[in-house]
């Protein structure tokens, strides 16, 4: 009995000293907290090689290359009676990305038009936005509208007495930038990739059309700034 | 007699029996590159507790750098085999299909060394596909890379993955404070720009160092 006391006691005493023995401290845990965000982004880029059909001279005089900025000036040529075409079409490409919902939207920022009743006015080109589409697998057009009157074809909207009847014109665009809205769209176009990837880029051709008619002779000017903003 | 040398014994041999035999710590200053917003808001001292907060600032197409590269330097030190393991056990990311999410984020480990002459490599490898620099990762023609491993590779729950293994002690002399023992390692986290749905986004790993 006196011996198991004593065996009790020592052990007793063993524990506590090996309680008060000194531990290592050592660290077997660490942390890395990160962060970061994403902002918002919009690109508005030339989708290519501008074209202009019915034309007699003119021509699209210089142009920016496919996905650079978009710096296009064309020469409708002669748009009076001597030309014999149905319709002078210009049809420019543009690319469109962007990370959140946006707009585009279009401003006749300068115009140089003759003061008669018979001249060649804004509301005689027509205009209108055509083949909007996916440019890729990470492009989303499925929230994108082109706002109604602009969506028809300039180039093919109906002529009576060899006057068309556009469905827009360039005098429905204001004149300051960022200017009238053309599309819209709701969410993003662009999900992944950069904005140089041909995947997220979303495709659609603007399209500026006059119908060669008896204006009065002259010249005429216009600078058509088109503005990407968000929403 | 007896008694008192059983008793010495056993105190010489107590702080052993009770002592932590890893150590993982921070191997010292952390680097972030690429990343034109981003900044390093805390970190703590060479070979101390690792605690490391840093913001990628950017990482939508306003970022044109091909990566913004985070490295964090470790030191490990273990006198038994060991295993380091990861979990992200906190997150939060945007809901929708184009946010950042965790598997954006690729991870790796790089610069697997010894440390000093008492550091032992010999039975070390790290988990294949945590072996690539996230930072060089091949990107596709449309800015997308692809990682071997991202941070959806790993758990959540602790310890966490297991992407470094060590069958054999990688200190097998030396105390644990020494710097003749320790391994250095570095962590390696890569977000390669893109057009990501806008929003924030954070992450907390955690790293241990187990036996084994």
């Amino acid at each position: 009995m006196r011996r198991f006391s004593a065996n009790a006691s020592f052990s007793v005493l063993l524990f506590t000293l090996w309680c008060l023995a000194p531990s290592a401290t050592a660290q077997t845990t660490g942390t890395i907290s990160v962060s970061g965000s994403v902002g918002a982004i919009l690109k508005l880029t030339s989708g290519g090689a501008a074209t202009l059909s019915g034309n007699v001279g003119g021509g699209v005089t210089t142009q920016s290359a496919a996905d650079g900025a978009l710096a296009t000036v064309v020469n409708f040529g002669d748009v009076g009676p001597g030309n014999s075409s149905t319709y002078v079409c210009f049809t420019q490409p543009v690319f469109l990305r962007s990370n959140v919902g946006a707009s585009v939207k279009g401003a006749v920022t300068a115009a140089t038009f003759g003061p008669g009743a018979a001249d060649l006015q804004k509301s005689d080109i027509g205009i209108g936005v055509q083949n909007l589409a996916a440019g890729g697998p990470n492009a989303d057009i499925s929230t994108t509208t082109i706002v109604a009157a602009f969506a028809t074809d300039p180039c093919a909207a109906p002529v009576a007495g060899g006057v068309p009847t556009f469905s827009r014109t360039l005098n429905d665009l204001v004149t300051a930038a960022p200017g009238t809205t053309l599309i819209s769209a709701a969410g993003p176009w662009s999900s992944r990739g950069s904005f140089a990837s041909p995947s997220n880029r979303v495709l659609v051709d603007l399209r500026l059309a006059i119908v060669p008619q008896a204006f009065t002779a002259g010249t005429f000017s216009a600078t058509i700034t088109l503005t990407m903003t968000a929403p | 007699m007896r008694r008192p040398a059983m008793l010495l014994l056993l105190l010489l041999t107590a702080p052993l029996a009770r002592a932590q035999n890893t150590k993982l710590t921070s191997g010292g200053a952390a680097v972030l590159s690429g990343a034109p917003t981003g900044v390093i808001t805390s970190q703590s001292a060479t070979d101390s507790t690792l605690t490391t907060t840093i913001s990628f600032g950017e990482v939508g197409p306003a970022n044109l750098n091909a990566y913004a590269c985070f490295t964090q330097p470790l030191y490990l030190r273990a006198s038994v085999p060991s295993s380091l393991r990861l979990a992200v056990t906190a997150s939060s990311f945007g809901a929708s299909s184009g946010a950042l999410k965790a598997s954006d984020i690729g991870i790796g480990f790089r610069n697997l060394a010894p440390g000093g002459p008492n550091a032992d490599l010999s039975t070390t490898s790290i988990v294949a596909g945590f072996a690539t620099d996230p930072c060089a990762a091949p990107k596709n023609m449309d800015g997308i890379p692809a990682y071997t491993a991202t941070l959806a590779s790993l758990g959540s729950a602790l310890p966490g993955t297991v992407i470094l293994q060590s069958t054999g002690a990688i200190s097998p002399r030396g105390s644990l404070n020494s710097n003749s023992n320790k391994v250095l390692l570095d962590l390696r986290l890569a977000i390669a720009p893109q057009a990501f749905t806008v929003g924030p986004f954070s992450v907390t790993i955690t790293l241990t160092l187990t036996n084994p």
